[in-house]
Formats: C-alpha cells, structure tokens, sequence
C-alpha cells in the first residue's frame, strides 16, 4: 500500500465511521464514543471493522477473530500519525508493519464478501430492473422506495447504490442502519426520534438544534420532528435530501413506534405531493420482513411508494459472479453450488469467495457445508446462536426441516421471523401443492441440511 | 396500430400507481363523478366530507381538488394529516399544537407567524378558544387570498385517541355557524374537508350531536370505482403492451370493478409484461395475470399492503368479525342482499371495501376480492371463531323447492274439485278464442223452425209432415237420416193421427232411418221420458241423452250408455248414425264399447275418466256410460257450422235446385230448432251470452261433426293429457320462471318474466288446444307460477329476518312490494280473461241431481 492508496481509502470512509475511527485513534474507548454519538458500543465496532475491512486488514477465514486495530494502528503510524494519540501510537509500534503489508496484499485483491460491498465492487451484480427502476424513481419529488428482501440479500448494497447515484445527481445523502441504535432508543419513541434528527443533522454537517426545536410541552415527538426537519434541516440544504434507513424492521417490535415512525414517513411522503419543502425529502427504507404486529386498522398502512423485492440470484448471474472471480467452473459444478444454495446472494459470493483462493474446490465446498470445516460455520452458528434465544422457533424450524413434506407451514409470526432470517421463503410454483395454504420451504439446501441435523 | 401512434418519451415516464395519493400531474389520474362534485361543492363554499373505504383514491383525490382549487388563484388549500401528530403519549394540548403547527407549515406562514409563541402566551386560555383565534387573528388575517379551504385526512384516526377532539368539530361548527349569522363575515372565506375511512355512525358516536350537525350540513362526496368510460387515461400505459387496449381495460374492469387500487395494480402488472398481448387473447390474459399474480398466494403477492388491510377491517374484532362474516357469506352465497344503511354490519362491510352498495343491494365489490375471500375463507375464519356459518338454501334451490311445493299443492287442490268450474270456464274462453271452421259437409240439418211449427198447429210438428220430408228427403240418396223428434206416440189425437202415426213408423222401418228415444232411469223426471217409437229395432234406434257440468253448460258427448227398457238402445244417436255412416264406407265400428278407448279407422278414441284434465269431481253419475270431450265445431256465433234447410223449404215445389246436392249421401239430421219447443242447450259459447243456447238437434251435428272429420279429416278431439303429464307441465312454469328470476337479478327482467310468462303460457296452450286439441291445464299453471314468485319474492327476507332476529337494532325489512303487487294485478288480469269471474256468479253450484236431459223434442 502506499501513501496515494491510503489517502484514497481513507478519504472514501463514510462520514460515520471516519467519526467513529478518529476518535478510536485518539484512544477513546468505545463505551465513551458510542455514548457521545448515540449510538450502541457494537455499533462502534462495527464502524471500525468496516475502516478495517475497507483497509484491506479483514481477517482471514482461517484467523480467529481478532481484533486488527493494531494493525490499523500501525497503517496510520506509517502515513497519517498526527491522527493518533500517544497511547494508540505505542500499540502500533508493537505491530511488524511488514507482516500487515502481507496481509493486504492478500486480502485487497478479492475481499471476502460481508456486510454491503463497496461501492465500486467489482462484485457487486446487478439485478435489472431492479436498480434502473430505484434510479428513476429516487429522483422524483418527495420519493419513497421501500427495499424488503431477508438479511444477506444485498438490500444494502443497494441502497448505498442508489444513494450514491443520487448523490451523482446533486442530492445529499443520509445513511442510517437503526442496527447501530441501542434497543433502549428503539423502544422510547421519543429518543429514537431525537437520535433521528440527531443523526441527519450530523450526517448533513448542520449543527444539531434540537433543543431550539424540540419542546415536548407544545409537540409530540412526532409533531417536533416534522417541524425540524420543515422548520430546520429541510430549508438549510439547497439540494433534496436522500435519506436512507436501513435495518427499519428492528422497529417493528414495538407496535406503538412503529406506527407512529411509519405514520410519520407517510405523512412526509404525502405532504411531498402538495408542500413544496417536502418534495426536497426522499425516502428509502429498507426491511427484511412484513411487520408481524397488528397495526391500528383506523390510520392508513405503509403501503405508499415504490415497494422493491430483491429477487434471488439467477444462473446467469451466478455465471457472470464467477467470470467476475475469475474462475472457470463446470456447468457440472454450477448445478452443484445452485443446488445446494440455491440462489442466495450472500452464500453464493462466499462459495466463490473461497473457490477463487483456491483453498477448496467446489465438491469439497459441497461435502463439507454442513460440517465443522465448512466455510458457512460462522454463519450457521451465527443464526443457531440467535435461535437459541427462541427455543420455540428453532425446535419448529427443525422439526419442519426434518419432515420428508415438500412444503412447511408456520404460524403467521414464526414464518416472518425465519423469512426474515432468510432461512426460509416461500414456496413458488414448483413446489407448491394444489392447495392454496401459505407454504415454506427451506431458502437452500444447505439450511435443509444443516437443520435437520 | 395504436403502439405506433405513441410518443417514445410518454411511454417511459408513464407509470401506475399502486398505493398512496397519485401526484397531481399523475398521467394514470382516472378522472370520476366525484371530482367534479367535490370541486365543485367548494366552488360552492360548502362544507364537504369524503368517507370511504380504504385505497379507493381519497388522497388522490383530496391532491387532485387542492390543485383544481388552487389553480383559481383565489383560493388557497392548507392539508392536515392527523396522523402526523402520532398516538403513543399524545396529550391533547399536542395533538392541537400539532394541528396548528400543520396549518401554519401548510400555508407557508412560519415566515411571518411565529406559532410557538404565540401558543405559549395564550397558554391559560381554552383550547377551543385559541383554535378560534388562531382562525380569526392568524388564518383569515394573513392570508389574503380570498378563500382558504382546510383538508383534514385520516380522520379516522380521532377514533383510536384517548381523549375527545370536540374542539376541532366545535371550531368547524363555528365557521359555518358565523358564516349563516352574516354572509359577508370573514368566516365564509374558509371551508373545511374532511376525509377518512369512517362510519358517519363511529363519528356519532363519540361526537354525537356536533358530528351530526356538522354532516347534516355537509355534502357527502361518494367514490365508487372507475368506470371503463372514465378510465381513458389508463390506456396509455397499456397501447404498449395490447394490440387493444381498451378491451384489455374492460378485462381489468371485470375483475376490479374499478377499484382504484387494484386497478392500477392489474395495469401496472399487464405495463411490465414483456410481450404483447394479442387481439382476441385479452380476456384469457388478464384472467391469467390477475389468477398469478394477484389471487394464488395473495397475502404473498399483497404488496404493498391492500387486501390485507380489507382482511383486517372483517377481522379486527372478534365480537362483530362473527357477525360480519355470516353477513357477508350471505351476500356471497346469494350474490346479492338488500342494504340497509341502519344496520351497523352493512356499514363496517361497505367500509371496508369488500361490499359494495349498488342500486340498493349489497355485492361483492369485485371478482378479485370474491376470488380471494371466497366461501372456504369465509368457513375457514368462522371455523376459527367457533361460529357456525349462517345455514343458507342456494336460492335455485329455493327455486325448485318452492315450485314442487306449490305445484303438489295446486294439484292436490285440483284433485278435491274446487279449481274445475274455473277450469271448465277457462277452457271455454279458449274454445270461443278459436278462429271459426269450414261448413261441414257431411252433415245437412233440416230444421223444424217457427214457422213449420206454425203451419202444423204451432206445438209439435205432425207425423204427417215428418214423414213427407223424411220422403222427400230419401228421394235425393241421402247416406242416414236421423230423426231427433220423438214420436213414441201419435201427435195428432183421433184416427187420423193414428193412421199418420202408424204410417210414419213404416218410414221408420227403413234401414238407413234413426230414431231418437230418451233413456230414462229413476232419477230422471216424468216429463223427460220419451220412449223409443213402437215397433222399431233397437238398432235403428239411438238414445239423445246428454250431460251437463255443473254450471249447465254441455260439453261432453255419450257415446254409450245403459239402456231402459222404454229406450232398448246402448249407443247413442250420433253414434249410430256415425256407425252407419261409416259402414257405408266399410269403415267398421265395435259393436260394443267396453274398454276405456277404441279404435275407428285410423283415430283413436278414449273415454273420459274421472280426474282427467279439468274434471276432477268424482260423481258417478257424470261419467256413467262411455263419454268424450265435445270439440265444438268453431264457427262465428251465432251462426252454426252446418247447412241447415227449414221443412217447409224441403217441402217446397219446385224445390230448391241446390237441395239435391245438399241431401245426396249426407248425414241428415231432423230436429226443432223452434225457440218455443224449448230443446235449448248451454254450450261453451254461452258463456259469452248466457241466453244464446243451442237447440239439440245441432249439439247431434256437433257430436257427429268432431268424430267424423277426426276420422276423415284428421281435425283433432278434445282431449286432456294424463293427471301426471298435467303435473308435469303445472310444475314447468314457477320452475322456470323462478330460476330465471334468481338468474337475471335485474328489476327489469324479472317484471319481463313475470309478465310475458302468463301471456306465453296462454298462447302455447291456446296454441295446443287449436292444433292438437289437447286441453291444458292452464289454471293450475298460472297458480303455480304466480304462487311461487310469490313466495320466492317474499321467502329471502323471511329468512334474513330470522338470521338477524337475534341482532339489534334492525329495520323493518322492506318486502319487495312492486313485484307483489304486480303479481297480484296479474292475478286479477289474467283472472278475468279466463273467465274466474263467471265461474264464481255463475256455475257454481256443482251438485245437481239430474245433470242429464234429452237433446230434442217430441
């Protein structure tokens, strides 16, 4: 890596985690950052483990997880140390600058897929007509595009497409995963809704006024925050304002905010048709599942806007991902990837991801899947471990992943939390039976297989 | 081709919208009846108030109408979206505060009016009176246009909040209230609309008198969905996909009914096909499209949310879901029920979208939801609620239920008797209908007139005269001679008369004479008691006995009968001079009629038994003997179908040159046909005249007439089918009338059957008794049909009243009254015309003790 590189990468953080990372290399613990900006303290983390990642410095599938912020420490010793602190610089001595060049060099060449890939990824496969229609529609006045597809879909990925494309066309921008919010805000409408304003302000580098704006006495929290936004953050940009949520479903826990928050966008969404400071407010959301929580049936559902669906990948695209990889499989070999994943975006990059280091071949990658070498463990214990919390929902998922049925049927509540998961969908055409009934199967085989274990 | 006409930039921005308020330059905007009453209702300057059901295209609408307003340019619209305050915590002083903050953003004023402050300082006022003054010190200050027209949408959601917002209704109460005190008040620049998916009866509830006051003097703007000749501005995004994009619309219409959502959703998924649809292939695609992609796995294709929220307005409650779902499974099952706007279920149903009211009925909105919450829906969820689903009888099944009913009673009524003089009477209004008949030619009838009474003494003609003509007669080759003059005894007293008599009963003798005697039994008076002249055969002999139905009038003919020992003769004279007329054209004849039917030459004849057509009273003494129906001989009345010559014409010389031609190998028949001889018959065509009767010397000819030209002409009898067959045909009519009824739901088709069905069944019969002589059993059939329209009218509300009996609050249910009624003026129409009327005045006595008399005279 040299100088040029760094500069670049580091001038391409998004504001939030270059917030987050300079103040973790002043050596600031995370509890304090997370404290000041609002955020919860593994929302930190995952601030710097994407500057990490977006350094090159990911961890190895091999590794177990360590932290690599010596490492980073160590890059900005080398080209930027005025950002450290005294103690943060003492780490990065200790760190062989040598061995992290190493690393880097192995990783930037192909990263391994996780979280939204960046940008300009060469990875990243678009799903016509998909993005073509957020394009068009994102530009439009007071716009709302509502993105649902389960977790590992790439709904990330594509809203930070269209974000940026809207950027290219003059817009502001404003990113926020409400899986950075601790739980607490999320079940006090009124914080939450303070952290919003909050954090749009920040993002926009307009000097929050909450306290000018937000009275309690007079408003409710919703009435204060349209008036911030109407009264404050609107008339201050010139440009329209593109604001993208990602993660809203965490919301759809608690009844009485997610009808009110939801309640609020529509409102927004329909003052854009007729008010001329809310035509500048574009909207895109993004959640895994349907809200499993009964709405008041006398206020209009968010039902308003351009619903988007992530469809999963298709053969073509898993072909193209691979000459992307640049690797040369066997249509052979191909059947045995889709069989076995199917179309799962997140799974597929992984599967190629490991393909193209040559550490297994694609009938290795197969046989092992379900066991203790396989490169999903991670991610087959990640959803176990969330599970667990849910004994009820695992025991169903297992039991309906032994049955020899084709198809599974779920209480209304569990089926939205596993499709949510991404561990189930719904059955299409092929595999559905004469009846009418609402049928799961598994999202993939690999799920099938490992669950009914 | 229409694609080629098309602008390529239009087609790339043209877009449907599923879900939420359409902008206001929208090219998919359908344009309905309501915006322009909308418009102009506040053009008007009058209060308005949209309530509907969800998604039918409120918020497009409100969008819509601010723009038209504002176009003016003297009007300024300000919206409030009473969602937006929230509901968790929300105090009232809030939700106010959040109305005004609203207000002032909706109308730009946050520049020059400072709110907050202004708020703050009138803190310890009421908040009805800081609304007032924000309306009078802030709205109608700043603002300089002339009139301001507030929107307020969602305002269901009011219902939801844990406290009253009577002051906002009061405010509007006092707008209009100023306003009616003096026009020129400032009030009257302002306007309010109210939008929202309510029940004006929720609203009442909690606001009872304000909110009634405040709809009372409102306008009420109804959307219903759009129909094919306002949905123009859909085609253009379907000419790219459809070679016809108007038939396509009308497929999309079949299935929406116009529902603005889903409408938009059938044409949006039809704008994003890849392939063109085809002429011809319209109907077959969008069933297709709508089947895959709206109804299977419809909660999985409900995005955005539409048929979802409809789910969740039936199912919401668990105490009136039951209730609603038993409703609407009877308008599913029945297609159709009478709406009634005070009954709260009707109402929650219209709300929510799924039930439509159309011309006073509540339906299915459209094919899409009657797809998708079909009957096993409906079971499925009441399955849930532990409630049985409401027991119906499908109504085509009440349609053949009720038409067996009424049918097996009518015919168990026939069968006692109490419909047969009606009958009988019906069926002479039909004979008299028939177009009148050639002369027959077979048949010569010398008449025995006044003036040949007048020329023998005026009482009895002699027996001199008689046999002259039966002389004079023989002279000209006549077949038979049948002589229905009774001369069992000299007429003229004294020697003389005796040796006439005598002379006479050697003419008598000869084999082709008849004689006429009269059999009698005990039950038949002295003075009928004519026996057969002395010395004659029996078989020259023929008996003219005829019998009578209860209303005296003749209309059946004695083939046989049991002899007397004054009239040794089994058959009767017609039927002798039949059988002799036939015998000289080697046409045999039984000898004895035993069986119930015989045959003569090629024709068949069977012999009436009791309960068959219209005769069903069981008196032996009617139906002794071997008897048929008499098919009159139709003629214009009074004339009689015969040629007829008078004695003295006969006995003229020189005699008339024709008279030859008229005797030779006729049938003649000699008889009085003198008033004042009293040998007088009622017959089916005294009904139209009682004192028209017949003198019996032509009922002979008639008799004579129907079995010889059945024979040689192929003229049909009189007969009536068997009790079964007649059943058969009483039970076709209410059968079909009542399921085309149930069928064809339209007002205006059903008062078609109901009254050209009657007027069908009278021609077909008329058209069956002319042709083929068959007497159909037309008075049951108008019964049945009329009785069980009746019923079929009247039964469904029966039924929905004992269903609800138990539900509070119900209407008296209106019975169909203009179909009752024009049942029952065809009732009486058709009555009269076949002849209810007479048989109640005049036949009505059915028992008499001698229904037989002799046709003739001595």
């Amino acid at each position: 890596m040299n100088e040029q590189e760094f500069a670049q990468i580091f001038a391409g953080l998004p504001t939030a985690q270059k917030t987050a990372l300079l103040r973790v290399l002043k050596g600031e613990t995370d509890e304090s950052i997370a404290k000041s900006l609002g955020i919860k303290e593994a929302g930190v983390r995952k601030h710097i483990e994407r500057v990490i990642q977006a350094f090159g410095l990911r961890n190895q599938p091999s590794e177990k997880r360590i932290s690599k912020r010596p490492e980073l420490f160590a890059l900005f010793a080398q080209y930027q140390p005025e950002l450290l602190s005294e103690k943060t610089l003492e780490i990065a001595e200790k760190v062989d600058l040598a061995n992290v060049e190493l690393q880097i060099r192995a990783t930037t060449e192909i990263r391994l897929p996780e979280g939204q890939l960046p940008l300009d990824s060469k990875f990243y496969i678009p799903r016509p007509p998909v993005e073509e229609n957020c394009y068009q529609m994102i530009l439009q006045p007071g716009a709302l595009i509502r993105i649902k597809a389960p977790q590992q879909m790439g709904k990330t990925s594509l809203m930070q497409k269209i974000l940026h494309y809207a950027e290219t066309k003059g817009c502001q921008k404003v990113f926020l995963d409400l899986g950075e919010v601790e739980n607490a805000v999320l079940q006090d409408l009124d914080r939450f809704l303070r952290w919003f304003c909050d954090r749009v302000s920040r993002q926009l580098d307009i000097k929050p006024k909450l306290e000018d704006y937000w009275d309690n006495e007079i408003l409710s929290s919703n009435s204060n925050c349209s008036d911030y936004f109407e009264e404050y953050l609107l008339p201050k940009i010139s440009s329209s304002l593109i604001l993208g949520l990602d993660n809203v479903e965490l919301l759809f826990s608690s009844m009485t905010i997610c009808q009110d928050f939801f309640g609020l966008l529509r409102t927004w969404h329909e003052y854009g048709k007729t008010q001329k400071t809310w035509k500048k407010l574009h909207l895109i959301v993004t959640y895994s599942t349907e809200s499993y929580v009964q709405l008041d049936i006398d206020r209009s559902p968010f039902n308003v806007g351009l619903p988007v669906n992530l469809p999963e990948f298709t053969r073509e695209q898993i072909e193209d991902l691979a000459k992307r990889y640049q690797l040369t499989l066997s249509s052979e070999e191909f059947n045995q990837i889709m069989d076995l994943l199917g179309g799962h975006p997140y799974l597929i990059q992984m599967a190629l991801y490991h393909i193209s280091h040559r550490q297994i071949s694609v009938e290795e990658l197969v046989n092992t899947s379900v066991d203790d070498r396989s490169i999903y463990r991670d991610h087959l214990l990640n959803h176990v471990d969330y599970l667990k919390k849910n004994p009820l929902l695992l025991e169903s998922l297992k039991s309906a992943f032994s049955t020899k049925e084709e198809a599974m049927i779920f209480n209304d509540e569990q089926a939205y939390k596993l499709e949510d998961l991404g561990l189930i969908k719904k059955a299409d055409d092929a595999h559905r039976s004469s009846k009418k009934e609402n049928k799961f199967i598994p999202r993939c085989d690999l799920y099938r297989q490992y669950f009914s274990k | 081709m229409v694609a080629a006409m098309k602008v390529p930039g239009v087609e790339n921005q043209y877009q449907y919208q599923v879900g939420g308020s359409l902008p206001s330059d929208a090219p998919s905007y359908v344009q309905r009846d309501a915006d322009n009453l909308l418009y102009q209702s506040l053009r008007d300057r009058n209060f308005c108030y949209v309530f509907n059901s969800r998604q039918m295209g409120k918020s497009s609408l409100r969008v819509r109408t601010m723009q038209r307003l504002q176009a003016n340019g003297d009007t300024v619209c300000g919206f409030i979206d009473l969602t937006e305050m929230g509901s968790a915590g929300l105090t009232k002083e809030q939700w106010y505060a959040g109305i005004i903050r609203t207000l002032v953003s909706s109308f730009e004023l946050s520049e020059t009016f400072k709110w907050r402050g202004w708020w703050k300082e009138r803190q310890n006022l009421s908040i009805g009176n800081r609304l007032k003054y924000f309306i009078e010190e802030v709205l109608l200050t700043l603002i300089d246009k002339s009139r301001i027209v507030i929107f307020i949408d969602e305002i269901d959601s009011i219902l939801s909040l844990n406290f009253g917002t009577d002051d906002l209704f009061s405010l509007i109460l006092f707008c209009y209230n100023k306003r009616a005190e003096n026009k020129n008040s400032p009030y009257s620049r302002l306007d309010f609309v109210l939008l929202g998916t309510a029940t004006p009866y929720d609203l009442i509830k909690k606001y009872n008198w304000q909110m009634q006051i405040i709809l009372d003097i409102g306008i009420a703007v109804d959307l219903q969905g759009f129909t094919l000749a306002e949905s123009d501005s859909l085609i253009t995004g379907l000419s790219l996909k459809a070679r016809r994009p108007k038939v396509v619309l009308k497929e999309v219409l079949k299935w929406t009914a116009g529902q603005p959502f889903l409408t938009q959703k059938v044409c949006k998924i039809i704008h994003n096909l890849d392939l063109m649809i085809p002429a011809g292939k319209e109907a077959a695609t969008v069933e297709k499209l709508v089947r895959s992609q709206i109804i299977q796995d419809w909660e999985y294709h409900d995005v955005p949310e539409h048929l979802k929220t409809v789910r969740d307005r039936i199912l919401r409650s668990k105490e009136s879901s039951s209730q609603l779902l038993k409703t609407y499974y009877i308008i599913l099952q029945e297609g159709e029920l009478k709406a009634d706007d005070g009954n709260q279920d009707h109402l929650k149903l219209r709300l929510s979208g799924l039930v439509v009211k159309k011309k006073g009925n509540l339906q299915v909105a459209n094919r899409i939801y009657q797809s998708i919450f079909d009957r096993q829906w409906v079971l499925k969820e009441l399955n849930k609620l532990k409630t049985p689903p409401p027991v119906l009888v499908p109504r085509w099944m009440t349609a053949i239920a009720v038409s067996i009913f009424v049918t097996t009673v009518i015919v168990g009524i026939r069968f006692t008797g109490a419909l047969q003089s009606w009958e009988l009477s019906a069926l002479d209004k039909l004979m008299q209908l028939r177009p009148p008949e050639p002369i027959d030619p077979r048949i010569l009838v010398v008449a025995i007139a006044e003036e040949d009474l007048a020329k023998d003494g005026g009482i009895s003609v002699s027996d001199k005269t008689v046999g002259e003509v039966i002389e004079k007669l023989e002279k000209y080759q006549p077949k038979v001679i049948g002589l229905n003059i009774f001369r069992d005894i000299p007429i003229r007293e004294g020697a003389g008369g005796k040796l006439e008599h005598e002379k006479l009963l050697e003419i008598l003798k000869k084999n082709n004479i008849l004689a006429a005697c009269n059999i009698s039994d005990i039950k038949t008076p002295e003075s009928t008691n004519f026996p057969s002249p002395p010395g004659i055969l029996a078989e020259n002999l023929g008996f003219t006995n005829i019998t009578y139905d209860g209303d005296q009038i003749l209309r059946r003919q004695i083939l046989r009968q049991q002899k007397s020992k004054d009239c040794p003769t089994e058959l009767s004279l017609s039927w002798q001079l039949i059988r002799k007329y036939l015998a000289t054209k080697n046409i045999t004849t039984p000898e004895k009629l035993q069986n119930s039917s015989f045959q003569v030459g090629n024709l068949k004849i069977n012999s009436l038994q009791v309960h068959t057509g219209g005769y069903q009273i069981s008196n032996p003494d009617d139906y002794r003997g071997y008897q048929i129906l008499l098919n009159y001989r139709s003629s214009i009345q009074p004339k009689v179908p015969f040629t007829q010559v008078t004695a003295t014409e006969l006995l003229q010389e020189p005699i008339n040159s024709k008279l030859p031609q008229l005797i030779k190998d006729r049938i003649i028949l000699i008889g009085y046909t003198a008033q004042s001889k009293g040998d007088l018959h009622l017959t089916p065509y005294s009904s139209a005249n009682p004192y028209r009767k017949m003198p019996g010397v032509f009922i002979h000819a008639h008799m004579i007439s129907q079995i010889l030209s059945a024979i040689e002409d192929g003229r049909p009898l009189l007969i009536a089918l068997s009790w079964w067959r007649d059943t058969l045909w009483v039970l076709v009519y209410p059968l079909t009338g009542g399921l085309l009824l149930i069928y064809f739901k339209n007002r205006l088709i059903s008062a078609i059957i109901i009254f050209t069905t009657p007027f069908i069944i009278c021609i077909l019969f008329f058209c069956l008794l002319l042709y083929g002589g068959i007497w159909m059993p037309l008075i049951p059939s108008f019964l049945s049909f009329l009785i069980t329209l009746f019923l079929i009218n009247i039964l469904p509300l029966i039924s929905e009243k004992r269903l609800y009996i138990s539900y509070s609050k119900i209407k008296k249910k209106k019975i169909n009254y203009r179909i009752i009624l024009l049942l029952l003026i065809w009732f009486f129409t058709v009555g009269a015309g076949t002849g209810v009327g007479d048989s109640f005045s005049g036949g009505g006595s059915t028992d008499r003790p001698n229904r037989q008399r002799p046709a003739g005279g001595r």
